[in-house]
């Protein structure tokens, strides 16, 4: 293959991988593929990248009700997998050889023994024992009852907060990037100071006067201190917004600009005392000054 | 690091992750040969071993409650009238619970946007036939240690090269839609995707 049958394919391995062509660009890139070993090569070895992209996004507490309706729906609806030789199957074909959808059923996963099990034992116990040890034992079960169905409760409670945490986060992200990859975003790099030579931070906002605040190698503070972001007017600094990094020197906030503020203007980041001040009295470890 | 670090230090704590040990790969497939035998309580323990993944990864790319759940139950759908033709030697279970999750949640994406230009991802074969036909075996199995190498090299990538990978891998943009979300430059688009690949590569194979 010539450079010259190469170069307008140069690149596009990775896009293929990643699923970043259109349709009429991955056909002819596949074209490609038959007679440029390169490109193959580039793809085979990019491809196990791509894969591993699917295990990195955290895994998520699905609804409880989710597993009794899928599970359901595939064992009432869907051929069984030995029926795969059978001419195309839809998920609406009703197959009389299906496994019994009730079979699932059977041994259902619980978090611990249920309402019945416990209702029964009960009774089991009361025909077998004496009255006072009955009652006492009936005691003991009903508090074991309450325990278990505090801690299916409690279980519920944790997992909706779960998700109500995960949902904020994703608010949070798409509300970020959409600052970030927006049309008309402007920004201001701030840069690390004798204190912290190693810092960095990059500011984006967009013409609804939302920003982003980027930092990252801030050093790590002592308890009791935090980072306060400025944005210095003619008057008098205007406080911006509180950082907390990480654990690797990582910060990233969201904020609404103030009215009074005009960008692009002059940013600081100082060290003050926890809960920040009206005004900076710490070190500075960031200046970012706009160009002229 | 930067966009990593917002996406991930909320999303969910570094043992929210569940790494896949030998142990559970014999186990997820002797249950899914028992799926390809019609063992409904087969489906109904790879169901419960890896919702959390499936429904994660589909609430990453759709956002949307009402569609994650359906993207859960046409994978789940699939994974059972295809058992029979999962192959081990190819990749984990969870890989191919999590590829078709993606490709179906892509497709679902798409079709939201309804912008026909969009091509099938080369995945999507991967869906039937796991993973992809052209790949050695022992490239597509991916280790617990090279998900979280490369989880964690994911972190460290220049922001905007991550923001270009995930504009195409998540949420299934074409280079010319990821340069007009970005306002950048075609080219400049491709070069970070590929620097940013490459570096992701670079990871997998140091570790």
């Amino acid at each position: 293959m010539s450079d010259l049958q190469h170069t307008p394919f140069d690149g596009l391995a990775a896009l293929y991988a990643v699923g970043g062509l259109s349709a009429d660009e991955r056909t002819a890139f596949e074209t490609h593929l038959e007679v440029c070993l390169d490109c193959v090569g580039e793809v085979k070895s990019l491809l196990p990248v791509t894969h591993g992209l699917v295990h990195g996004t955290p895994p998520l507490d699905a609804p409880a009700e989710l597993r009794a309706r899928v599970l359901g729906h595939i064992t009432s609806t869907a051929p069984a997998p030995r029926d795969l030789s059978a001419p195309a199957p839809t998920l609406d074909l009703f197959s009389p050889n299906e496994p019994d959808p009730t079979a699932l059923f059977v041994k259902p996963r619980r978090q611990g023994p249920g309402v019945l099990f416990w209702l029964a034992a009960s009774l089991v116990i009361a025909a077998a024992g004496g009255v006072g040890w009955q009652m006492a034992e009936l005691d003991r079960q009903v508090r074991d009852l309450r325990a278990a169905l505090g801690a299916s409760t409690d279980l519920a409670a944790r997992a909706e907060t779960e998700m109500e945490a995960a949902r904020a986060v994703a608010a949070e992200r798409e509300a970020v990037l959409a600052i970030v990859t927006g049309s008309g975003v402007q920004q201001l790099d701030l840069a690390g100071q004798p204190l912290s030579p190693r810092a960095s931070a990059r500011a984006l906002w967009n013409d609804a006067a939302q920003m982003v605040i980027i930092a990252t190698g801030l050093p790590a503070l002592p308890a009791g201190d935090v980072y306060q972001l400025w944005f210095v007017l003619p008057d008098a600094p205007v406080s911006a917004a509180l950082l907390e990094p990480d654990l690797d020197g990582d910060a990233t906030v969201r904020l609404a600009v103030p009215d009074i503020v005009t960008l692009p203007v002059v940013m600081a980041l100082t060290v003050e005392p926890s809960g920040g001040v009206p005004a900076p009295t710490g070190d500075l470890y960031l200046l970012g000054q706009p160009t002229e | 690091m930067l966009l990593g670090t917002l996406i991930e230090t909320a999303g969910a704590t570094p043992t929210g992750w569940r790494t896949l040990r030998t142990d559970d790969r014999v186990v997820d497939r002797e249950t899914v040969q028992r799926m390809a035998e019609g063992d409904a309580e087969a489906l109904a323990a790879v169901y419960d071993r890896h919702i959390r993944s499936v429904f994660g990864l589909a609430m990453r790319v759709l956002q949307d409650q009402g569609d994650a759940e359906d993207v859960v139950q046409e994978v789940f759908s699939q994974a059972w009238t295809q058992a029979k033709r999962y192959d081990a030697t190819r990749g984990s279970v969870v890989s191919w619970l999590l590829l078709m999750s993606r490709s179906r949640a892509i497709d679902r994406l798409r079709s939201r946007r309804a912008k026909p230009d969009s091509a099938p991802l080369p995945h999507d074969t991967a869906v039937v036939e796991l993973p992809d036909l052209a790949l050695g075996a022992e490239q597509c199995v991916l280790t617990a240690e090279s998900a979280a190498a490369l989880r964690a090299a994911l972190t460290v990538l220049p922001l905007i090269q991550r923001v270009a990978i995930e504009l195409a891998y998540f949420e299934g943009l074409t280079q010319t839609q990821i340069a007009e979300r970005l306002e950048q430059p075609l080219g400049t688009v491709k070069t970070r995707i590929r620097t940013g690949l490459l570096k992701l590569r670079e990871a997998l194979e140091e570790k």
